[in-house]
């Protein structure tokens, strides 16, 4: 090993550059592995001042991830650093030292860091601008003291006009200054409008910083449709108020800025980043009026199925979603039936989702895919969907018939006659179904019919212990299925056996009652079928048969109730007596019954023993305790989180969770967002006229168009560096030039793409700064005409699109 | 602690490259998460104060560490994102060329992620920035041009552009024969070999096919001009150099509302044997190619026999599963194509569970949608320009149940 270090040191500090560079990968590929390299620190740090650019990098990017244990080596070439940012004239090397000091973990130099991004600030070059700004980020979440220096960085940043640097200007407003508006507001427009020419990464920051800002400086859009529609003469219905997705609402009430943010932000809905997109959508959700939430869901939609983990994020947000706006996403339920491609966490979020969607329409489908579901080779999920049924049941009370109809058919699979029973127990003991039309006795009744049937034993055992569970439901049927069951005991399985046992135990401590409800149905029965008796008799005058049960009176009944519970007591004697013969488990449970409630315990209770070691309360804490009930998980939820945040994942607020303000009573003035123009110079007619004098005859109009907009806007922009560069310019501020600016950034917004890379390319317009820092390449000035030559727009073009970046 | 860290593990939880400043010990801690098969894994965890968001990809783990607050389909997307990046550079994602191309990988990811924001994922600008050549000394920073998605210079000796609108069709049939769900996937590829700064315009017959009749639900690469396909329905863009993918759109209302081949499978399962006949065919005219029937078969079941009356199979003994390939199958040949599958119970217990088939094919020059390009302009060169249209319909899920 010590020699391998030993040759690898020797590599790294021979003559030979490929030598060195091959011993460089080499260490790369052993501290890339995770494996501690810092012992190699001096021997890399010579190769920084290297002219290869591989080798600089790899160097670079050792020193940054060893400074931090290193701090005195590294802080010695800070200065080669600063040097390669300031007088390199590759743009990209000086973003490269930029973004290595600011990796260095070192607490000492954070301040020079900050200087350097200060210069870096004004860069020529918007790629070393956008590292500066991503410079502050990491100087803001390693060393937070320097926040203030910082701030008027990212408002200087916030003046580029470059659409790459403002997004990463936009993550540092979000972390070092969230809440002060005021940087934003003479950026406002400009942010609208360039959003969509950002790249994805950035717009997620940008919709995050618009967010917040809309929040905080519009007025809310609901009310402000709900207060148009008071004043109106038809007011809307009451239940619609406060309807997000009222589609009849529209954005007239809006402000014409916050019009202008939700129109930037739309056209994100068609971004091919799923990120982008759901980000966008919560903008949307919480942001824009009724009429725009009914764009959100078939974006959603779009980006479901390409990967597990993409399917995951969106089907929670269309949960919580759907949670307050079914009727969005039900057009769509096919979407969310199982795959076989599903993973596990996808398909038990769909199963979730589309109980969620259940309503009187929907549901017959979402049955019969939960039923499909039931037969999964996928024993697991087999059982999450019929505890799906099960929920769905009691979330959506009218499904509740047939979901309990789908139960009762599994119950004779062997597979799934578990699940079935705790899905029958999970309706059974809801409240929910207690108050629908479905009851409970009904159903417990149902199973105790089956138990007469050839079930599997099983299903026997499961239905007797809901049965124990419920016998108030059905106190009358308890002891009619006993005596069925006493039948074939002996052959019956273990399970059932000790089920048998239970159910008889309880039954006789409650004989009284039992017997009671026994002879309470015999005798309404009986009303019943005299009563009806009665009535034809009397309407048709024609003798029908007697009912062959006789009317109880009130002495007969007594002597009925004590013949019943003497028929308990001796079907417990019998049933104990039969299992006292059987396996160990059977007798051990047998003994601790009798126990308690045979002849001996009842002794004891009765008090008639004279050492009593339990109580009555004992015996029915022990015998009629409740079960706790089945948790499905239903009330877990991502809460009142914003979706698509790691929050609403986790389900608890991560570290740097914001919560979205609430809407500002009184939205602040908006003339805050009114920009003054920087003075500029008008367009040289003549130079129009012989640009296009130059251009080829069979060029198009559309072109054409092109070009003179490009000469225009190219020297607005060599006014704009002018300004930041400090330039003396004349000053002519007209009282034209607000509106002129207006119908400027208009023409821009409604071309945009058009004039995206004429915008851009002014970079080379721009006159190299003061300092000692020279543009990158040597720039023709895009203000002068193009060369003549066959193809003139292809030259042109590529005269501005040179050199950017 | 606030940036994000990128790990690659193995499938056995070992690190294969690590960058950040989280402790390994993380990654090991994820990894055990990870594989506890006990419950499903949602594809975010919470390691110690640490999130850990994971991709499984190529048979490794992917993973993203980080502490604070973040859009968590970002941080997937960003990782998805990567290892097509990784792809493209090391030729396909193995274990070994990670390891061998570390200082590649370590380029690529410290250009991409700087401190917790991830950017410039564009492979274009990524080739040029990163040489893979080592003996290039010098970055191309002539090359780079404003919009980000193409370079500067770019020269062909001949000058073309292929359109390829792939559709994928996504159906799940009822164990009773009725189409539950049915949607169209469609991508329109384009591979592009044009010189200098070509500005294409595409039309179509029928562009609502895109939306679907409603509005949003195509998404297109950056480049294209949304505000001009939303006033005239017309794609504009100044395309990528190579292969990208232009627009993708989903559609429900396809014009051939019926499946294009018919899956009839027949299960029945005894208490000690049992068997599975299916038989395959076409709607199309057209030929259904490279047709292929994978069957799942419920645990407690063993294979006695398999007969296909054309084709091969294949049975996979540990997840039970017979793959049975049929290759071409014609609307005009004269029997059916079917396989016959015979089984016996292996366990006491009864097997009520029922596969789910799913069928793979492919038709080619069919597009289900009805999308067609109507005209292809081009502005900006002057050269001539080769162009080519083809479609073609792929199963995406084709599943029928039993």
């Amino acid at each position: 090993m010590s020699s391998d270090e030993a040759l690898l040191r020797k590599n790294l500090n021979a003559i030979d550059k490929k030598v060195q560079l091959k011993a460089l990968k080499q260490l790369t590929q052993q501290f890339s592995a995770g494996s501690d390299c810092s012992a190699y620190f001096p021997d890399v740090i010579k190769l920084v001042a290297t002219n290869n650019v591989i080798m600089k990098r790899l160097s670079y990017m050792f020193i940054a991830q060893y400074s931090e244990a290193h701090p005195d080596v590294a802080i010695m070439c800070f200065n080669i650093f600063q040097k390669e940012l300031t007088e390199n004239k590759d743009q990209l090397i000086r973003a490269m030292a930029l973004r290595t000091m600011s990796n260095m973990r070192v607490l000492d130099i954070q301040h020079l860091v900050v200087m350097s991004i200060e210069k870096a600030a004004s860069d020529p070059s918007p790629f070393v601008r956008k590292t500066a700004a991503q410079a502050a980020v990491k100087v803001h979440q390693y060393d937070p003291t320097h926040d203030e220096e910082l701030i008027p960085v990212i408002e200087q940043l916030f003046k580029d006009k470059f659409a790459t640097v403002l997004g990463s200007t936009a993550a540092a407003f979000n972390l070092v200054c969230p809440h002060m508006f005021e940087i934003i507001h003479p950026h406002f427009k400009k942010l609208c409008q360039l959003v969509a020419d950002c790249d994805e990464w950035s717009q997620i920051e940008i919709i995050k910083l618009l967010t917040k800002y809309a929040r905080n400086q519009f007025a809310d859009p609901l009310t402000l449709a709900d207060a148009k529609e008071e004043d109106g003469e038809e007011a809307k219905a009451p239940e619609k108020e406060g309807d997000f997705f009222d589609e009849s609402a529209n954005t007239h009430e809006l402000s014409a800025d916050h019009r202008l943010l939700l129109r930037g932000i739309r056209w994100l809905l068609r971004s091919r980043n799923p990120g982008v997109v759901l980000e966008a959508v919560q903008f949307l959700y919480y942001c824009a009026p009724r009429s725009v939430g009914t764009d959100i869901a078939l974006p959603l939609i779009r980006l479901l199925h390409h990967n597990n983990e993409t399917d995951f994020y969106v089907l929670s947000t269309i949960r919580t979603l759907a949670g307050t706006h079914p009727h969005l996403f039900q057009p769509y339920l096919t979407f969310f039936y199982v795959r076989i491609t599903d993973d596990r966490s996808v398909r038990d979020l769909k199963l979730r989702l589309l109980t969620t969607l259940a309503d009187e329409e929907t549901f017959p489908g979402i049955l019969r895919e939960f039923k499909a579901c039931c037969s999964s080779l996928d024993p697991v999920f087999a059982s999450d969907a019929i505890a799906a049924i099960g929920r769905m049941a009691v979330a959506v009370p009218i499904t509740a018939n047939d979901c309990i109809t789908t139960l009762f058919t599994l119950l004779h699979r062997p597979d799934t006659v578990n699940a079935s029973t705790d899905a029958l127990r999970y309706v059974a003991l809801s409240p929910a179904v207690e108050d629908s039309s479905f009851s409970v006795p009904t159903m417990v009744r149902r199973l105790a019919k089956i138990l007469a049937g050839d079930i599997p034993s099983d299903t026997k055992a499961a239905i007797l212990g809901l049965l124990c569970e419920r016998m108030a439901d059905a106190t009358d049927v308890c002891p009619d299925v006993l005596r069925s069951l006493c039948a074939d005991l002996p052959r019956e399985s273990d399970d059932v056996k000790l089920q048998v046992l239970n159910l008889v135990s309880r039954v006789y401590l409650k004989s009284a009652d039992v017997a009671d409800a026994v002879v309470r149905r015999y005798s309404e029965h009986a009303d019943k079928l005299w009563a009806q008796y009665d009535s034809l008799s009397k309407s048709k005058k024609k003798k029908t048969a007697e009912p062959a049960v006789p009317r109880l009176d009130a002495m007969a009944e007594g002597e009925m109730t004590g013949k019943v519970i003497e028929q308990i007591r001796l079907m417990f004697e019998y049933i104990t007596a039969v299992l006292q013969y059987d396996s160990y488990d059977i007798r051990s449970k047998l003994r601790l019954i009798t126990s308690l409630v045979g002849k001996d315990g009842m002794d004891e209770l009765m008090g008639t023993s004279t050492t009593p070691t339990v109580s009555v309360h004992d015996v029915q804490n022990i015998f009629f305790a409740v079960r706790p009930a089945i948790d499905y998980g239903v009330t877990a939820d991502s809460g009142d989180y914003r979706f698509g945040t790691v929050t609403s994942v986790i389900g608890r607020p991560a570290l740097g969770y914001e919560r979205l303000e609430a809407w500002p009573e009184v939205p602040p003035d908006p003339s805050v967002r009114v920009v003054v123009e920087e003075p500029k110079f008008e367009p040289a007619p003549p130079v129009e006229s012989a640009e296009s004098s130059s251009s080829d005859e069979e060029e198009t109009h559309h072109r054409h168009h092109h070009e003179k907009k490009h000469e225009k806007k190219a020297q607005d922009d060599d006014d704009f560096w002018g300004s930041i560069t400090g330039d003396v310019k004349p000053q002519q501020k007209t009282p034209e030039s607000d509106s002129e600016y207006d119908s400027q950034y208009d023409s821009q917004y409604d071309s945009e793409y058009d004039s995206q890379y004429d915008s851009e390319s002014s970079d080379d317009a721009r006159p190299a700064p003061t300092q000692t820092v020279s543009a990158p390449i040597p720039s023709k000035p895009a203000a002068a005409p193009a060369p003549m030559s066959a193809a003139p727009p292809k030259n042109a073009l590529d005269d501005l699109l040179n050199g950017l970046f | 602690m606030s940036s994000l860290s990128i790990s690659v593990l193995n499938a056995s939880g070992k690190v294969v490259m690590h960058r950040g400043v989280v402790p390994l010990s993380i990654c090991d801690q994820s990894f055990k998460a990870l594989i506890d098969s006990g419950k499903p894994i949602p594809p975010l965890t919470e390691i110690e104060s640490y999130f850990v968001a994971h991709i499984r990809r190529h048979d490794m783990f992917f993973l993203a560490i980080f502490g604070q607050e973040q859009s968590a389909l970002l941080i997937t997307e960003f990782l998805d994102r990567l290892v097509t990046i990784f792809d493209a550079f090391l030729g396909g994602v193995t274990e070994e060329r990670i390891s061998q191309k570390s200082h590649v990988i370590y380029q690529v990811v410290d250009e991409v992620l700087d401190g917790s924001l991830p950017m410039n994922t564009e492979l274009n600008i990524l080739k040029a920035l990163i040489p893979t050549n080592t003996e290039t000394s010098a970055l191309p920073s002539e090359s780079m041009s404003a919009i980000s998605w193409r370079q500067n210079g770019v020269v062909h000796q001949s000058n073309e552009i292929t359109f390829d609108v792939v559709e994928k069709l996504d159906v799940i049939v009822d164990a009773n024969g009725m189409t539950a769900h049915s949607i169209v996937n469609g991508e329109i590829l384009v591979n592009s070999k044009l010189s200098g700064m070509p500005d294409i315009t595409i039309s179509f017959d029928d562009p609502d096919i895109l939306d679907n009749g409603k509005t949003n639900a195509a998404s297109f690469h950056p480049c294209v001009r949304y505000r001009r396909f939303d006033e005239n329905k017309t794609l504009s863009f100044v395309p990528p150099d190579g292969k990208f993918v232009l627009t993708s759109y989903m559609t429900t209302a396809h014009r051939q509302r019926m499946l294009p081949l018919y899956v009839k499978p027949v299960f029945g399962m005894g208490s000690s044997a049992g068997r599975c006949d299916i038989s395959v065919g076409t709607k199309q005219a057209l030929p259904l190619e490279d047709v292929v029937l994978t069957v799942p078969l419920p645990k407690g079941v063993a294979v006695t026999l398999v007969k296909p009356s054309v084709g091969t199979y294949k049975t996979d003994m540990a997840s039970n599963t017979i793959v049975w390939t049929i290759g071409r199958i014609l609307q005009t040949s004269k029997s059916v194509p079917s396989i016959s599958i015979k089984m016996e119970a292996t366990g006491s217990e009864p097997v009520t569970t029922k596969p789910v088939i799913s069928v793979a094919f492919s038709i080619p020059n069919l597009s289900l949608s009805g999308l067609k390009i109507r005209r292809l302009d081009m502005s900006g060169e002057t050269y001539k320009m080769f162009k080519g249209v083809k479609s073609m319909c792929k199963s995406g899920v084709v599943q029928f149940r039993t």
